[in-house]
């Protein structure tokens, strides 16, 4: 009833298991990664030795240790990633029961939504395809593991090579079906059901959270941010800056954002005309809720606000890519007169430490008479003149500021921004620092500014009498060429890589453009972009019987084609050239008026078609009488070739005059 | 319990909706299976993986993740053109031929079952099944192919050869498609031979006619070699001439051909039957001449398989 898996079937199951934690390692944890490789070396070698269903002495501590890794790795088996890494786990285990070929279906099914699995982390089109790919293997583990009763005289290469041809013949038959009905299938307006996750676990991007040394793992990381088409002229790249979250509280070690100013609305704001642009920005999923509009934002889209502190927020997290058009001004004055409390929450301090950073501050406040113009510029001479920036800088201790100030003496912007916006407050100017990104690529091919992870950034504003929040970018006083060419990589040959310039540049902007098309074209593809697709061809009703008819009909012919696809080979053919022409004479006489019955030999038909056409008689009768010889008689496993191929000249040579 | 409502219903399809289960009734071969005829349903596993299918599609459309949405429609659709692969295994297979070699009741028959599938690509994991007993065979395109199945015999005489499945789960294991073969063909089956029957009646030679007794000092003939036939008798020439071992056998004609009397065996009928089913295996074996005489037909003298073959269908046929 549920045959014993035998060892090559089994062996396709470890392969499937291998293709499909290679698909996932994009999020899994790295520990975790690594105990579902050896789970599965465990389950190879105990398949050399003939186990192929371990002992639950075995089972069991296994399944502990992978419970346990995933609370440590993950977190929680509750949530996204907690979620996707048990289904995982629980897949690799089932190696060590696997003893049926129930079970070998059992996996790959699972397989199956596993993959799907992979799509809540990424969705770009490489990872389709190869998703694509792992399902067509599951496919081939269904075929030969349902194969219970094949007799044992198959090969389990030819079994392996007929599950593979046959799957990967429905799979293409099945690509006209699945995009008709990807185009026409009802999209929902709004999800049943909320995202399996909370915005604060998200991984990728900024966090609203700054303590020195941690935007650094974003400086490896270079995926797209985010992605701009600016309507008009471009402004220049020492001011593009992207602003997101303001932080406001030091704690001493680290900068948070502040609630004060979450439901504050912006204040007092003028720019002159001619820096304002209009420009469409196209966000990667954050899973957290901020924008990164330009710096600064007037005009913000549906379903966001901007804050009192000018963060642009949305009302959900952003989970998976969305389009927006932003209008900002990139010169601008900012609250003259800001509201009360905002200065003083600009100059608040914890209580104690960092003494040296708070002395050096008094020293200057007293030295320029409390001038908050002469205080930034000793403080940004000071980082000019004895500062370095470096990816790599040393660590530092439990005094941040101080140690930073007075040991290490680089560092890259979240030092500078924290340390600069230290000694402001210490000498009594008002500060904030706010993080988001600075500069961007350009890509020609698309006309698009592209900003990536690694180009996330940190920067101070002050507050001065009479001009309001002003931007101060202590990294520029350090290292100016990293916000003047407008990225990391061009300002830092170190923090280059060999696909940042040159040729490999060009592909890099080449393959871009082609994921912005996977975007446009398939990620977002929702039920607006759907209802304006179906008006461009005249389907103005876009009422559900409207869409399920055309889902109905469409269906069925993208159905019919994909069957007919699939089957064609298996109907007769033939290749045999004489048995062609002799078809082809068949048809030539039949378009003359006789045609061969079904039952009829050729001695009999071409007798009866001489006998029909006396013109053509002796060749018909000639030629029947060849070809039976031929392809019937004693000579016809003659090895004459050259006699078969001019007879199957003459055959496909012959007319007949009526 | 589930059995018994099962077929209950399933007579009760069968008196009412002839349409639905006419091909289930006795056909003449061959018996060509057309789509109209094949019917398709999940599996268990099938059904399991059509409610994954739909937790994909829906998890895909909520979280309006498309390349997931993708993939989810790419497995159906990939699934729903399996169906139709399925149902094509079974497409254009003919019933050409059953036939088996008789057997005695109570022994197993094998049943030959010659298919043909047409042109086109081999048909992999065919299933004929007939109750509990299944075989799983191959056929290959254009040529003739055979599925042999065991069915139990209990009693002697026609038999028809029943309602067969034949069925696959080709290619994915999701779908289940049949078709129900019911050939009007019958076998024979032998009577069942008397266990410890008294031996073969030699019987006087007065009456009996002519008989042979072996050893003797005559030519008689040339008969199969038997374990325990002396080296001499051996006819050499004879033996390499056909590749096997012929004996030189020698009888004195002794008597008649035996005589199996039907009126001679005082028994109830059936067991008339089974004793004189055992003699004529007997004197098939020992390769006595003998005559059967039945209550209205007389056959023989003869010996030899073939003349047994006809005594014991006689037998098997007797009302």
């Amino acid at each position: 009833m549920n045959p014993a898996i035998d060892r090559s079937r089994y062996a396709l199951v470890l392969a499937l298991d291998t293709l499909l934690l290679a698909g996932q390692l994009h999020w899994m944890p790295a520990v975790y990664a690594l105990w579902l490789g050896l789970l599965l070396l465990l389950a190879t070698w105990l398949a050399r030795q003939r186990v192929r269903a371990a002992p639950a002495l075995i089972r069991i501590p296994l399944l502990f240790a992978t419970l346990g890794l995933l609370v440590y790795s993950t977190g929680s088996p509750i949530g996204r990633e907690g979620g996707s890494a048990l289904l995982g786990g629980l897949i690799f285990l089932k190696l060590f029961e696997t003893a049926t070929l129930r079970d070998a279906r059992v996996t790959a099914a699972a397989a199956l939504f596993f993959c799907m699995i992979g799509f809540l982390f990424g969705q770009g089109m490489l990872l389709t395809l190869y998703f694509c790919l792992v399902a067509l293997a599951c496919f081939v583990v269904l075929h030969v593991a349902s194969n219970d009763r094949d007799d044992a005289s198959v090969q389990w290469f030819d079994r392996l090579r007929r599950g593979l041809r046959l799957s990967a013949r429905v799979a293409t038959a099945a690509i006209p079906l699945t995009l008709i009905v990807f185009v026409l299938f009802p999209r929902l307006s709004s999800p049943l059901w909320g995202a399996p996750w909370d915005a604060t676990q998200g991984k990728t991007g900024i966090s609203d959270r700054m303590r020195p040394g941690q935007l650094s793992a974003l400086w490896n990381d270079d995926s797209p941010a985010f992605r701009v088409t600016f309507e008009g002229a471009v402004p220049p790249p020492a001011s593009r800056y992207w602003r997101g979250p303001v932080l406001w509280s030091f704690d001493g070690q680290e900068w948070s954002r502040s609630d004060l100013f979450r439901g504050s609305r912006v204040g007092a704001l003028s720019y002159p005309p001619d820096s304002v642009v209009d420009y469409e920005v196209l966000m990667e999923p954050s899973e957290r809720n901020w924008w990164f509009p330009l710096d600064f934002a007037l005009q913000t889209p549906e379903g966001t606000r901007i804050g009192g502190d000018g963060q642009v927020t949305s009302f959900r997290p952003i989970i998976g890519p969305r389009k927006a058009n932003f209008r900002s001004a990139w010169r601008y004055q900012l609250d003259v007169n800001p509201a009360l409390g905002q200065r003083w929450a600009a100059l608040r301090l914890p209580e104690t430490g960092n003494a040296r950073a708070r002395a050096l501050a008094a020293g200057w406040r007293s030295t320029h008479n409390g001038n908050a113009d002469a205080i930034i510029d000793a403080a940004l001479q000071m980082f000019h003149r004895d500062f370095a920036y470096t990816l790599e800088p040393p660590p530092l201790g439990v005094e941040t500021v101080d140690d930073f100030l007075f040991n290490t003496k680089a560092g890259y912007c979240e030092y500078f921004a924290s340390s600069f916006a230290f000694l402001m407050r210490a000498a009594g100017v008002p500060t904030r620092i706010v993080t988001g990104y600075q500069g961007g690529s350009y890509n020609a091919s698309g006309d698009y500014w592209i900003v990536r992870n690694s180009d996330a950034h940190a920067w101070t504003e002050v507050w001065l009498t009479g001009r309001g929040w002003v931007r101060v970018d202590p990294t520029a006083a350090v290292a100016p060429e990293r916000i003047n060419r407008g990225s990391l990589s061009a300002a830092l040959p170190e923090a280059a890589s060999w696909y940042s310039e040159g040729w490999g540049a060009e592909w890099r902007n080449r393959f871009d453009l082609i994921a912005r098309y996977w975007r446009q074209a398939v990620i977002e593809f929702d039920a607006v972009r759907q209802r304006n697709l179906l008006q461009q061809v005249g389907l103005e009703d876009m009422s559900w019987q409207a869409l399920g008819g055309g889902l109905l009909v469409f269906g069925g012919i993208g159905l019919l084609l994909g069957v007919w696809l699939s089957l064609r080979g298996l109907t007769p053919q033939t290749r045999d050239p004489l048995l062609l022409a002799y078809r082809r004479f068949g048809a030539r006489l039949a378009r003359a008026g006789v045609a061969r019955a079904e039952a009829e030999g050729p001695i009999t038909f071409g007798e009866r078609a001489a006998q029909q056409l006396p013109s053509a008689a002796p060749a018909i009768l000639e030629l029947t009488r060849r070809f039976a010889e031929q392809r019937y008689g004693v000579s016809a496993n003659d090895q004459d070739l050259s006699h078969r191929l001019r007879l199957a000249r003459e055959l496909r040579a012959f007319r007949s005059r009526r | 319990m589930w059995a018994r409502w099962r077929d209950a219903l399933m007579r009760y399809a069968e008196r009412r909706l002839p349409a639905l289960t006419r091909y289930r009734q006795v056909e003449a071969l061959p018996i060509r299976l057309h789509p109209r005829r094949v019917y398709i349903l999940p599996t268990r596993f099938g059904l399991a993986f059509a409610v994954l299918l739909l937790a994909m599609l829906i998890g895909a459309l909520n979280f309006n993740n498309n390349p997931a949405l993708l993939l989810a429609l790419l497995v159906i659709a990939m699934t729903m053109i399996g169906f139709h692969h399925c149902v094509a295994q079974l497409n254009r297979v003919e019933l050409r031929s059953v036939g088996a070699d008789p057997v005695h009741a109570g022994q197993p028959l094998r049943l030959r079952l010659g298919f043909h599938a047409g042109a086109g690509a081999e048909r992999p994991q065919l299933v004929l099944d007939q109750e509990q007993r299944a075989t799983c065979f191959t056929l290959q395109p254009d040529t003739d192919g055979k599925a042999e199945i065991l069915l139990p015999t209990t009693r002697r005489g026609r038999m028809a050869v029943g309602r067969f499945r034949l069925w696959t789960q080709y290619p994915f294991g999701i779908t289940w498609a049949w078709s129900v073969l019911h050939p009007d063909v019958q076998v024979l089956v032998y009577p069942k031979p008397e266990d410890g029957a008294p031996t073969l009646p030699l019987g006087d030679p007065r009456e009996q006619g002519q008989r042979l007794r072996f050893p003797g000092d005559d030519w008689h003939g040339l008969r199969e070699h038997r374990t325990g036939d002396p080296p001499k008798h051996v006819a050499w020439k004879a033996s390499a001439r056909l590749e096997r071992l012929l004996v030189k056998e020698f009888a004195d004609p002794q008597s008649h051909a035996v005589m199996l009397d039907w009126e001679a065996v005082q028994l109830d009928k059936e067991a008339r039957i089974s004793r004189l089913t055992r003699w004529v295996i007997e004197a098939r074996d020992r390769q006595i001449p003998f005559r059967l005489r039945l209550p209205d037909a007389e056959l023989g003298p003869g010996s030899g398989a073939a003349f047994a073959a006809t005594c014991l269908r006689e037998l098997a046929l007797l009302p």
